[in-house]
């Protein structure tokens, strides 16, 4: 056969490509939907749940939960989906076929301990941060988005973003995060 | 230290195990640092939560292009009536052809490489975190690998004494792709007869192979059981039963 997918790495998906993102997510798009499909879900349903794993994969390798693959690709994507149509059932209290055995859904060993399933939602204050964050210059949100949520370190924003120096980026590191807090507390009153 | 730093260390995990136990004392001790990590851990949130609906917002733009393409793909009707010409007079000079293979029968190694396709291993999550080095994780490394060998070997030693349902199912596949018909098909049958989650997946690789043996009768006895609603590969089932008519 005929496994004609090529192996994704981390590094691929944390640069965030529109390319890697839609290659990862067509590859395993037919399987997993017609591996849904015995789960008496609709076809949005179906697809929403894809997504959703798709998502909460990307999020657990970009916070840093995956650190590296130790299964395909596939596997936590199934794995995930799983889990969420599972949940989606207990929720709707869907009528499954009487063929169907439930406990399919849940007897995988999810790696519950190193995945993230669920995130908190935003608190009032994560909201209004998020809005401030918004008002930021796109270089300082490049910047921060490139630490925080890429994990580049210094050396790393350096070369990307064409840095003099690593003192050069501190500096601005430093400058983004003042502004924020200064835009933050303007606003507190 | 300088506590900047410490914290730049903590975000970009480059913590040392003296400077994790510093960095705990100071959350605890030190108000100010306290404030200033709740600060960089709120930021973060608020960056990967907008990512999400980034992402989201792409995959829904993905899922849209995906279903464009699957639509008709309606030529416009400027062109259409040249197409249409063109298609007669292939109509005409396919006939000929379409009678010869109208005699011939399917194209049956055509129809299996069409339709084949390796099953992804969806009930053995290999973690990063798995310090049991189980026969049973072996397994699925190796078939996740491409080592079907090793895999078939792997999941012969632990079917005998595990009461898991899918075993028969994956040692199927692993010798299926390693091309061994007969031993796929016992295994195969096992997950049909037994007590499978996996029974559909076992009726389609078994059209499959009936296919490849060029069995046409056997191979529509297994696509018959896939056509009703819910099935796996129900409509891939259903193209397969029209091209063997």
């Amino acid at each position: 056969m005929e496994n004609d997918q090529v192996e994704i790495k981390l590094e691929d998906l944390r640069t965030g490509s529109d390319t890697v993102l839609r290659k990862v997510y067509e590859e395993n798009r037919e399987k997993f939907l017609n591996y849904a499909r015995r789960y008496n879900l609709s076809e949005d349903e179906n697809i929403d749940v894809y997504q959703d794993a798709y998502i909460i994969f990307y999020d657990n390798v970009m916070s840093g939960k995956i650190e590296r693959f130790t299964s395909s690709v596939s596997t936590y994507l199934f794995a995930i989906g799983k889990y969420l149509i599972f949940d989606l059932i207990r929720k709707n209290k869907k009528t499954v076929g009487s063929d169907f055995d439930l406990s399919r859904v849940g007897d995988d060993n999810l790696p519950t301990d190193t995945i993230e399933m669920e995130r908190a939602e935003l608190t009032t204050e994560q909201f209004l941060l998020q809005k401030h964050f918004t008002t930021l210059g796109t270089k300082c949100q490049e910047l921060l988005t490139l630490f925080y949520y890429r994990g580049y370190n210094i050396q790393e924003i350096m070369a990307h973003e064409n840095y003099n120096s690593e003192n050069v980026v501190k500096a601005a590191k430093s400058r983004c995060m003042k502004t924020l807090r200064e835009r933050i507390q303007e606003n507190a009153y | 230290m300088d506590k900047e730093l410490l914290l730049y260390n903590y975000f970009s995990k480059q913590l040392t195990a003296d400077q994790q136990k510093l960095f705990e004392d100071l959350l605890k001790s030190d108000s100010d640092f306290k404030k200033q990590f709740d600060f960089e851990k709120d930021v973060k949130e608020v960056i990967l939560n907008q990512e999400t609906v980034k992402l989201k917002n792409k995959l829904v733009g993905f899922e849209k292009e995906i279903s464009k393409d699957k639509s008709v793909r309606k030529l416009p009707r400027s062109i259409y009536q040249k197409w249409a010409m063109a298609a007669s007079i292939a109509l005409l000079m396919g006939l000929g052809w379409l009678g010869y293979t109208n005699f011939a029968g399917p194209n049956y190694n055509d129809l299996y490489q069409e339709n084949f396709q390796g099953y992804p291993n969806t009930v053995y999550t290999i973690t990063r975190s798995d310090s049991d080095q189980t026969r049973e994780r072996d397994a699925f490394v190796a078939y996740e690998s491409g080592d079907f060998k090793g895999a078939a070997d792997g999941f012969k030693t632990i079917s005998k004494n595990s009461p898991t349902n899918y075993l028969d199912f994956y040692l199927g596949m692993s010798y299926l792709q390693l091309h061994q018909l007969k031993q796929a098909k016992t295994y195969f049958t096992n997950t049909i007869n037994g007590k499978s989650n996996f029974v559909d997946e076992a009726n389609w690789y078994m059209a499959l192979i009936a296919i490849k043996e060029e069995n046409k009768a056997t191979a529509k006895q297994y696509l018959m059981q896939l056509t009703a609603a819910d099935s796996y590969n129900q409509a891939k089932a259903k193209q397969l039963l029209e091209k063997l008519d």
